[in-house]
């Protein structure tokens, strides 16, 4: 059975067949077994996927989670207001800590800001890959199943692509 | 004796109007009793914890200024999930311009999804509690490539037709096809690893 | 005036070293040296048929080679101060770092030059791959350095050179 009566399937399945295609599909799926068994598989997913989309829980408490909403709504607003030390943990150890010495504060703000994960900045889950020679060219491929990135380095004047064969 | 929180008990509806009024007390119930549904969507799409926490608290964000615009076409957790993909999709399309190509895309598109995948006849499902089975949908989701685990969410979990999500994508209908065709075909040959594994 | 207190100033510096024992800020990483080949042996004898999760990562590639032989394999820890550097052999190396999240960055040198820049996420899991054609070899067979952040840590504790 090819790909095509595969996805034709599935958008029979979805409603997103009409009128005479979908006349003639019920026909011809009437009439095959495997697009058939096929059919059974399809309904199993989205009846599974249905009944169980993933939860998750915030990973932060509420009232931090809510502190940084606010922060980023007045920056964005152009307000400013005092923070509350209850929520603000690095604000509450700055001012807490202040009199007691610069650089103790210091270490113990980086110390307790990455363990806390109070990062300043966001960092992306992008790749970047930079070839550094004229002759070299790079590509890079990433496999998300596998979790792997290959950074393929090739030299430009061979333009060397042999090595990936899809079969 | 400290006054009971007034908003405790207000359903979604009157949380909205209060927060259109400018309450900011008001908006932060809906967000705690909304943050986890609007986190888990934007980790099911990034599946990266750090991503997941900007882009949903961006959504919030995002939610907050738009507030007078929303007029209750949808549930408010429905329109404020709307904004969370959105905000994740903008993000996903950022990562692709590094050029680090997906494989199980280009195999994909060179067809290898027929060979690999015999129908399955097991029903992977069976037996399985919902903690269990959630556990396990996450864990095959986290397999796919961004472009098919996204097809997939927007199809199965929020409903959206080919034509929207072809839309919000920036790809041709016959692209979400084949992709939600090859997600949902790697799910259940995902689902079916698991539960051999189990049986053996 | 508040007027100082050598005690506390010292337990906080005590406290704040001790967070820095529990941040343990050193990634665990491991890599390898792999050829690739058709050919259903290696002219080397310490190669060994490459096995295990990574072989199965492999076969999972568009590569075209049928056989994987591991040459090299070594497991180090990398800190966010400073590269480590890793020697593969006499003309090839690489630096790296750990940019924190857990993300890295590699900068690959052959012959002393730098080749390549890469910066990635590296969880616990995740594994990252430099690879180009075996040029002595007439593109008949390719290398390919692996570095990769084990789910289960090595036991290994200093950055070392693969010799």
């Amino acid at each position: 059975m090819n790909q095509d009566l595969g996805i034709k399937l599935q958008a029979y399945l979805d409603g997103e067949l009409s009128g005479q295609d979908r006349v003639q599909f019920e026909a011809e799926l009437a009439r095959n077994s495997e697009l058939q068994a096929l059919r059974r598989e399809l309904e199993m997913v989205s009846g599974m996927l249905r009944e169980a989309d993933p939860v998750r829980t915030v990973p932060a408490s509420g009232d931090f989670y809510f502190s940084q909403i606010r922060r980023r709504i007045e920056q964005a607003e152009g307000e400013t207001r005092e923070p509350r030390p209850s929520i603000n943990l690095a604000d509450w150890l700055r001012r807490a800590l202040l009199p007691l010495g610069g650089v103790a504060v210091a270490l113990l703000m980086f110390m307790t800001t990455v363990r806390t994960g109070i990062t300043p900045g966001f960092t992306s889950a992008h790749e970047e890959t930079e070839a550094l020679l004229e002759e070299t060219g790079a590509m890079t491929f990433r496999s998300d199943s596998q979790s792997v990135t290959v950074v393929w380095l090739y030299d430009k004047e061979l333009a060397s692509a042999s090595a990936f064969e899809f079969e | 004796m400290p006054d009971r929180d007034p908003y405790a008990d207000y359903p979604d509806e009157r949380l909205v109007k209060a927060a259109q009024r400018g309450k900011m007390a008001a908006f932060e119930h809906l967000v705690a009793r909304h943050r986890d549904k609007i986190y888990a969507r934007a980790y099911s799409m990034m599946r990266n914890e750090e991503e997941a926490m900007d882009l949903s608290q961006e959504a919030w964000v995002k939610g907050w200024q738009r507030l007078k615009q929303f007029e209750g076409e949808s549930s408010f957790v429905t329109w404020m999930t709307r904004i969370v993909i959105n905000l994740c999709l903008d993000q996903l399309r950022k990562h692709k311009r590094h050029r680090t190509e997906s494989i199980e895309l280009m195999e994909e598109e060179t067809g290898g999804v027929e060979r690999q995948m015999p129908v399955v006849t097991l029903n992977p499902t069976e037996g399985l509690e919902r903690g269990e089975l959630r556990k396990r949908i996450d864990e095959a989701l986290g397999k796919l490539s961004e472009a098919h685990r996204t097809v997939l969410i927007l199809h199965e979990f929020e409903e959206l037709e080919y034509k929207l999500i072809a839309k919000r994508m920036g790809c041709s209908i016959g692209t979400v096809m084949s992709r939600l065709f090859y997600a949902r075909r790697r799910m259940a040959s995902l689902m079916t690893a698991y539960k051999r594994e189990e049986l053996s | 005036m508040r007027s100082f207190k050598p005690k506390a100033f010292l337990a906080l510096l005590v406290l704040a070293a001790s967070l820095g024992n529990l941040r343990a800020s050193d990634m665990p990483l491991e890599a390898l040296l792999v050829w690739g080949t058709n050919d259903g042996s290696s002219p080397k004898p310490e190669h060994k048929l490459l096995d295990g999760d990574l072989r199965k990562k492999f076969d999972a590639m568009p590569f075209k080679w049928k056989n994987y032989f591991e040459e090299k394999r070594v497991a180090f820890r990398i800190g966010t101060n400073q590269y480590t550097r890793v020697t593969i052999n006499g003309s090839c190396s690489f630096d790296v770092k750990d940019l924190g999240s857990p993300r890295v960055k590699v900068k690959l040198y052959g012959l002393d030059k730098e080749v390549v820049r890469h910066e990635k996420p590296l969880p616990a899991g995740e594994t990252l791959i430099f690879a180009g054609d075996d040029k002595n070899d007439k593109s008949q067979s390719a290398w390919f350095i692996v570095i990769q952040h084990p789910k289960v840590p090595p036991p290994a504790a200093k950055p070392a050179a693969l010799k």
